[in-house]
């Protein structure tokens, strides 16, 4: 008896895609596609867009799958596809500056608490630049190596843009608490 | 190294944030792109498989020999199989178009007779001269009725002819000298419509 894909390890998942089941490709797809979404929205400040990322980003997933090398969790290598595929539809990437460290001066205190939603508009408010380096490392969990190759920029600036990204994002939060 | 404080407050809230969902139509369009491009695979794949054709068993006698004779090759490349079309069309039109040309450019011979016109003289002689003698024959007879007393009227027609000749050489002299245009012409006509009134009167009367 054939077992249903929304029971499928992951590996069994993997082989019938690969084998082309639409089934499997569909169950891949229901698994990631909020997580995946709600990435392409952060990095692209747009639901449109956001959506032509997801498409592009599954189909790139499901004709490469077979390169797959399990160097990294499924779900790690499918946010690197959708990330690139984000970024590929950026028409004009923004400036990154980078600025030394002993140049910050001050620092960032995010108090006892943070509501949520203050957050989320606060995200949505950064400049492209700051918004992208923030949400790659502070929500996506990227190292500032991999958003340095990611977006073609040193580790300094990545680290640069993110110091000035959280002070934006505390002076945000204050003014729209 | 960046100074943050309370980074767990930040921590908890990024955690807390909420996820969205992707909207139920965009599996529509994966999977018509997925369709699309698996068929695009298909045909690559069938494009792969197409059948290997066999060379033909005199094939490299052909090509040994046109190694040998290049010259005799270049006419073979010309003669090939797929000039050959080619070929045959481009001597009809060119049969086509000698024949044509021959047809309409060389006609039978036909003999070829040339009339040269000769100069008659008089077609060059001003009409208003032509009549001066008889005119002059008029006068004379005229006068001589006159003096016999066989006419005795109208010394004066004789009178106004003879002004009218006189008007009519200084009219000729000076269109000579000075060239003929639409005036001077006009007045000479005017001049012979006269002359040739009177000379009918003096005509009837002799």
């Amino acid at each position: 008896m054939p077992i249903t894909t929304t029971r499928m390890t992951e590996q069994e998942l993997i082989d019938a895609c690969l084998a082309r089941d639409r089934l499997a490709q569909r169950e891949l797809y229901n698994r990631y596609k909020n997580a995946m979404y709600t990435l392409a929205y952060r990095v692209m400040n747009d639901t449109e867009l956001a959506q032509d990322v997801l498409q592009e980003g599954f189909v790139k997933v499901f004709r490469n799958l077979h390169k797959f090398r399990k160097q990294s969790t499924l779900g790690a290598w499918i946010k690197t596809i959708v990330i690139r595929t984000a970024l590929s539809k950026i028409k004009r990437m923004p400036r990154f500056e980078e600025i030394q460290e002993h140049q910050y001066g001050s620092y960032v205190d995010w108090g006892d608490h943070i509501h949520v939603d203050y957050l989320e508009k606060a995200i949505q408010s950064l400049p492209e630049g700051y918004r992208m380096v923030f949400v790659l490392i502070e929500v996506e969990g990227y190292s500032h190596k991999e958003v340095a190759d990611l977006l073609g920029i040193s580790v300094g600036t990545s680290k640069s843009q993110l110091f000035y990204a959280k002070k934006k994002l505390r002076q945000l939060i204050n003014r729209v608490s | 190294m960046i100074e943050e404080r309370n980074k767990e407050t930040l921590a908890r809230a990024i955690a807390a944030l909420p996820e969205q969902s992707a909207p139920n139509s965009i599996w529509a369009s994966i999977d018509a792109d997925l369709l699309e491009l698996e068929q695009f695979d298909q045909i690559t794949t069938a494009a792969k498989n197409l059948p290997t054709r066999f060379a033909p068993a005199g094939a490299w006698q052909n090509i040994t020999a046109d190694l040998d004779n290049p010259l005799s090759a270049k006419i073979r490349s010309l003669l090939s199989r797929s000039n050959r079309r080619w070929v045959a069309a481009a001597a009809f039109i060119l049969l086509t178009a000698g024949w044509l040309i021959q047809e309409f450019t060389f006609t039978p011979d036909l003999p070829v007779t040339v009339y040269q016109e000769g100069e008659d003289a008089s077609l060059l002689v001003s009409d208003w001269d032509t009549q001066e003698e008889l005119i002059a024959e008029v006068i004379s007879l005229y006068r001589a009725r006159l003096a016999s007393g066989q006419l005795h009227s109208d010394r004066e027609w004789l009178a106004e002819l003879l002004e009218l000749n006189e008007a009519r050489d200084e009219l000729k002299h000076a269109m000579d000298r000075l060239g003929r245009d639409a005036q001077m012409i006009h007045q000479l006509a005017s001049i012979e419509r006269e002359r040739a009134s009177i000379l009918k009167k003096m005509a009837q009367q002799i």
